[in-house]
């Protein structure tokens, strides 16, 4: 009996045998046959350098509409020769809830870092507006030269006005691109600045800048390092000395730095919204290469200075509170440069082992 | 596996047919087995077994002799060589390269140990003596037992010292795996240079840093 067959049966099929078919990686050696492949370890593999970022499509039909995500192993790094870990859920029974656990990379069975979210580098950047009331969208964010060969979109050029959030297509670059970053993070000591009131009349200052120090990070940390996949990794923001003068200053709790990003390139003809799915190609690009050490400056502050006095007892002491409110402002500006210039800094440093 | 028969122009595609034809897509699929990674893409999967890395000399490069001792290619910081016994790393012109000696394996609850190197240093914490050592934990005393302090997520960085104005730097990490298997996973590759960071002028304790070149 005749059967029809749907194209899109046909064409999973042919998904299917493609998919199948056999390129040499790290260590194999292949022979094709017409009656099949012939696989074969080969003896050596390329050097593996710490850090080095595998990433791999992995099938979950609980995930939909995708059918599986994308995750990331990562050849095994230390920072003052502690294992850095990944969080992962583990369920410790069967029908249990699964807890995140910290495990280190070194772990026979490596830990699978989710790429959760992606950016996309060729997308212009959310239209601001300027003084004069013009719309100017930024332009994308780029990514590696590399890519312009594979026929991935150009990056949007930007410009003002809302037509700018079009361009032109290029129809020999019809591929999409994203990207995910993969960065280090380390808790640390941290310190904020703590702005006490007094009274000018009988503390002769208004104000007094105190250094509080933050644990928490600390305390509530699972592991001395960890990885993190983030769409768009962005540095800790330091206090400015501005911050410090203001008595604001709020230091990041932890340390981090960019490990690597993956690049994740679409088939031709993908639309502009597509998400990252099993057809699509990793790109890896590392910007560690080495093992890292790290250490904070653990520069502490010094106490706030004591205020200037004049203790006369004049006009039965209402004298000494009039020369304590004209000392004031002199001891508030002190407190404050000596706020900036004695701060506490436990901003920390990598530096490759 | 079904062999698949070709067909005529013209022969319909029947419903055995296609059966066939997915039967035997399914039975190509390829499935990573033991030491075999697999990662597929559109146009192929790419396909790779563990294997040893290519051989990179490099200092301080652990290579195990079972599961009891090590050969330590030699490494210097601040210029100076360590030591296993009283013997250079490199040897003497009377002594062959030592090796390190375990003995009895020291690993901690993880089944993690560490060959490291044990710095000395004198009142003004200039090296005066290095010797490598395998220890469980590189930043307690004995290094057999855990750290009663220091140890865990540490609040500022660098390396802990110990007692006696002494340091213990790991060059490698040995891990034991299920299986019994001893594994190194080299930490340093190149020779170092050291600074300490005392706390002050009288106490031996302080926090150490390492660097790769010379002093």
């Amino acid at each position: 009996m005749k059967s029809l067959i749907s194209a899109e049966a046909w064409n999973g099929q042919v998904r299917a045998v493609r998919r199948a078919r056999v390129t040499p990686g790290q260590g194999c050696i292949i022979e094709q046959t017409p009656n099949g492949c012939i696989l074969s370890g080969a003896g050596k593999i390329r050097w593996r350098h710490p850090w080095q970022v595998s990433a791999q499509w992995n099938v979950d039909p609980t995930i939909q509409p995708l059918g599986g995500q994308w995750t990331a192993t990562l050849w095994p790094g230390f920072v003052n020769a502690q294992d850095v870990t990944i969080e992962v859920e583990v369920a410790s029974k069967p029908n249990v809830q699964k807890q995140p656990v910290q495990v280190p990379l070194t772990e026979e069975d490596p830990p699978l870092l989710i790429l959760s979210g992606f950016r996309d580098p060729a997308a212009p950047g959310l239209p601001q507006a300027s003084d004069d009331g013009d719309i100017i969208i930024p332009p994308g964010e780029g990514y590696p030269k590399f890519f312009d060969s594979l026929g991935v979109v150009p990056a949007s050029n930007g410009g003002t006005g809302l037509g700018a959030l079009d361009s032109t297509p290029d129809p020999t670059r019809t591929r999409q691109i994203r990207g995910c970053d993969i960065a280090l993070v380390t808790p640390r000591l941290a310190t904020h600045q703590q702005v006490d009131v007094l009274d000018p009349g009988t503390d002769a200052q208004s104000v007094s800048i105190s250094t509080v120090f933050d644990n928490t990070a600390l305390i509530n940390a699972k592991s001395a390092h960890w990885l993190i996949a983030t769409s768009k990794w962005e540095p800790p923001m330091e206090p400015t000395d501005l911050d410090r003068l203001m008595g604001t200053a709020v230091e990041p709790q932890t340390d981090e730095i960019k490990i690597a990003t993956v690049w994740l390139v679409s088939p031709p003809d993908v639309g502009s919204d597509a998400q990252p799915d099993e057809t699509w190609t990793a790109y890896p690009q590392h910007f560690v290469f080495w093992n890292l050490n790290y250490a904070s400056r653990a520069q502490i502050s010094a106490a706030p200075p004591q205020p200037l006095k004049l203790v006369t007892g004049l006009a039965l002491g209402v004298a000494d509170t009039l020369i304590n409110g004209l000392l004031s402002p002199l001891n508030d500006a002190n407190a404050e440069v000596s706020a900036m210039l004695n701060a506490a800094n436990f901003s920390g440093r990598y530096w490759s082992i | 596996m079904t062999e698949l028969p070709f067909v005529r122009r013209g022969q319909p595609i029947t419903a055995e047919l296609w059966n066939k034809l997915v039967a035997a897509v399914r039975s190509v699929r390829l499935l990573p087995g033991d030491g075999a990674r697999l990662r597929s893409t559109p146009d192929g999967t790419l396909v790779g077994f563990d294997a040893a890395p290519s051989p990179w000399p490099h200092a301080f490069q652990v290579t195990l002799f079972g599961q009891t001792a090590a050969q330590i290619s030699s490494g210097l910081v601040n210029g100076i060589e360590p030591k296993i016994g009283d013997v250079p790393m490199s040897g003497t012109d009377k002594q062959p390269p030592p090796r390190l000696e375990f003995g009895k394996l020291k690993l901690d609850p993880n089944n993690r140990g560490y060959v490291a190197i044990e710095i000395t240093c004198d009142d003004k914490w200039k090296i005066t003596t290095m010797e490598m050592v395998q220890v469980a934990y590189f930043d307690s005393e004995n290094g057999e037992d855990p750290p009663t302090r220091s140890g865990g997520v540490s609040a500022i960085g660098g390396i802990p010292g110990i007692s006696g104005r002494r340091v213990r730097y790991p060059v490698a990490m040995l891990v034991q795996r299920k299986s019994g298997q001893l594994d190194v996973v080299q930490i340093v590759f190149f020779n170092l240079a050291h600074r300490a960071q005392p706390r002050d002028n009288q106490s031996d304790a302080a926090r150490h840093f390492f660097w790769p070149g010379a002093a």
